[in-house]
């Protein structure tokens, strides 16, 4: 089939993947509803605040970026982990086998989906934070905001395939995915602003959600500083590539027997 | 040929009325199969070998489907048939033997040849948040030359669940939907692991019907049961799998030297208090009035059966001749492990 075939086949396959999620109310409520959820919740209680180590910032400045990312992590980590240990403990993944649809196209169409998702999500989170928060937006920073989503949201989602291929079962996903999910949200400074000379930041900043957090908050920094930190791009592209090496080798179609 | 008058399941098959809503459809269906492998064998399997650590699943097994057949491997749970299946399906790598499917090994057919097999497995696994007709469509865009979705929908029987998301229908509808999009790519070749384990016998009924329909529009079609009766409703051609091996091949008539067996001739004598005169080759018995007689040559024996009765003026009640059926022949060969 010719590359322009092989892209309308991933889209067309996305399009399906778009159709089923929204319609499961689980999926659709944790990924969506929750960072929503978030943000007013923490939205509210902080309003007017200001991060003094951020140099006097409104809190909703930072925070409403933050909660852009955990919107990422959400769609592209969690729910592709899940959705993936879903099918194959279901057999539709074995029965997707069967199919002519290749094995990239059936990964291609799940991280362009969760993408989407995740696009989709993070537009509600910024379009509250706005019209409720009275967030400014930096209409200039466009590229670069694409840029981190983009490179941030494949490489959770590389991650979301590791974890859900080393799940071993369907009673298993939600502990071992939110066991990791969680306690990097909370210490990542999703919720809440971390210093980064905290010892905290020195460590979170080598696992994907804090790099991915702060130069999606740089972004929307109101100080004009460097539009973009390397290192930080770097450490989630490292998760990223890793992540999908080694999903490669443990991605199974089947249940284990 | 099966489902003819020869067949005595095939009166019953028309009595549902769900099936005669299938048969009742308002165009003809295409037929399966634009390749032409007429010369060809679509299944072959060559000594075939599969272990799985020490316990070996399939032990040398051999057997060839011909195009626009019906071929049912029958066996009993834990026989081979799914492990057998599983390597023609491509999800298995084989320890030993040579295997083709369409002319391909399906190792690396790829997507070459899953654009030609349909796959129906054991267990019903679809997407739960699509309709019927939603599914149908996203899966007759995976192949080069699909079904239309609505006629696939009418051959299956949902077109009153047509606009119903998935999760809402029965398990038995979920069935349907799942040999749908097996046949939707229109299929030369259709593997179906254990059709109708856990159906009703209306429902099975109506499957089987089915696989009729799919047969009659040239699909070839390679199915495994445990049910004796299924095998010889369906299949053209029968293997016996147990153990791993295949103890007998052959049709539903001739399977396990079924045609060649010794005959029984059964009767009472009503006015007769013992068998005392009646001609009684050896083996024959007689108790509680029933006489049973063994015999590979019945009709010789009913001749002098008949012509002791017309001279004597007895009166022969109940008489019967049967064959062993599929199932005695099955047992018989399941029976003693090897």
């Amino acid at each position: 089939m010719s590359r322009r075939g092989d892209i309308t086949m991933v889209l067309r396959e996305a399009r399906w993947e778009q159709l089923a999620f929204w319609r499961n109310p689980a999926a659709a409520v944790f990924t969506g509803a929750f960072p929503v959820m978030f943000l007013v919740i923490f939205g509210t209680i902080n309003q007017g605040s200001r991060i003094a180590f951020y140099g006097g910032i409104r809190f909703a400045q930072y925070y409403v970026p933050a909660i852009i990312s955990f919107s990422m992590m959400g769609a592209c980590y969690t729910a592709l982990a899940m959705q993936l240990v879903n099918r194959r403990e279901s057999g539709i993944l074995k029965r997707t086998r069967a199919t002519p649809l290749p094995a990239w196209a059936v990964i291609a169409s799940q991280i362009l989906s969760s993408l989407v998702v995740g696009l989709l999500v993070s537009l509600l989170v910024g379009i509250i934070g706005v019209a409720a928060y009275g967030v400014h937006v930096y209409w200039s920073r466009l590229p670069v905001f694409i840029v981190v989503m983009l490179l941030g949201g494949l490489s959770l989602a590389a991650l979301g395939l590791l974890v859900g291929s080393l799940v071993p079962n369907m009673d298993a996903a939600p502990g071992i995915v939110n066991f990791i999910f969680f306690p990097i949200v909370f210490l990542s400074g999703t919720f809440y602003p971390i210093k980064a000379t905290s010892l905290v930041s020195q460590i979170m900043q080598w696992l994907p959600l804090r790099p991915f957090t702060l130069s999606m908050f740089r972004v929307f920094d109101p100080r004009g500083g460097p539009l973009i930190d390397f290192r930080d791009l770097l450490v989630l592209a490292a998760w990223g590539v890793g992540s999908a090496v080694l999903a490669a080798r443990v991605f199974r179609w089947e249940p284990k027997h | 040929m099966l489902g003819g008058p020869g067949c005595p399941l095939a009166p019953a098959i028309g009595n549902s009325e769900t099936i005669t809503v299938w048969h009742r459809r308002s165009q003809p269906l295409t037929p399966s199969g634009s390749a032409n492998f007429s010369d060809v064998s679509a299944v072959i399997v060559d000594g075939l070998r599969k272990s799985y650590g020490s316990v070996e699943a399939v032990r040398g097994v051999s057997f060839a489907v011909e195009p626009g057949e019906v071929f049912a491997l029958l066996g009993p749970n834990g026989a081979g048939k799914t492990t057998t299946l599983g390597v023609l399906e491509g999800y298995r790598d084989r320890d030993e033997g040579r295997v083709e499917v369409l002319g391909t090994d399906p190792a690396v057919g790829g997507r070459a040849l899953r654009e030609r097999v349909g796959i129906v497995l054991q267990d019903i696994a679809v997407q739960p948040y699509l309709t019927v007709r939603e599914s149908l469509r996203r899966t007759s865009g995976y192949y080069p030359r699909p079904r239309a979705v609505d006629e696939v929908i009418d051959l299956v029987g949902l077109g009153e669940q047509a606009a119903t998301r998935v999760r809402r229908l029965s398990g038995g509808q979920q069935r349907r939907l799942d040999l749908a999009l097996a046949v939707i790519g229109r299929p030369d070749l259709l593997f179906l692991d254990e059709p109708t384990t856990g159906f009703d016998a209306a429902a099975r009924r109506e499957a089987w019907a089915l696989v009729r329909d799919l047969r009659d529009l040239g699909t070839t079609i390679l199915l495994t049961t445990h049910y004796m009766d299924e095998a010889q409703a369906l299949a053209d051609r029968i293997a016996v799998i147990d153990h791993g091996r295949l103890v007998a091949e052959g049709t539903p008539e001739t399977v396990g030297g079924r045609d060649t067996a010794e005959s029984v001739v059964r009767f009472t004598l009503p006015d007769h208090d013992d068998a005392t005169g009646v001609p009684m080759p050896d083996g024959a018995t007689a108790a509680g009035g029933v006489v049973t007689v063994r015999t590979t040559e019945p009709l010789s024996y009913l001749y002098t059966l008949s012509s002791w009765a017309m001279r004597h003026d007895v009166r022969v009640e109940g008489l019967s001749v049967g064959r062993p059926s599929l199932e005695d022949v099955y047992l018989q060969l399941t029976r003693d492990p090897l």
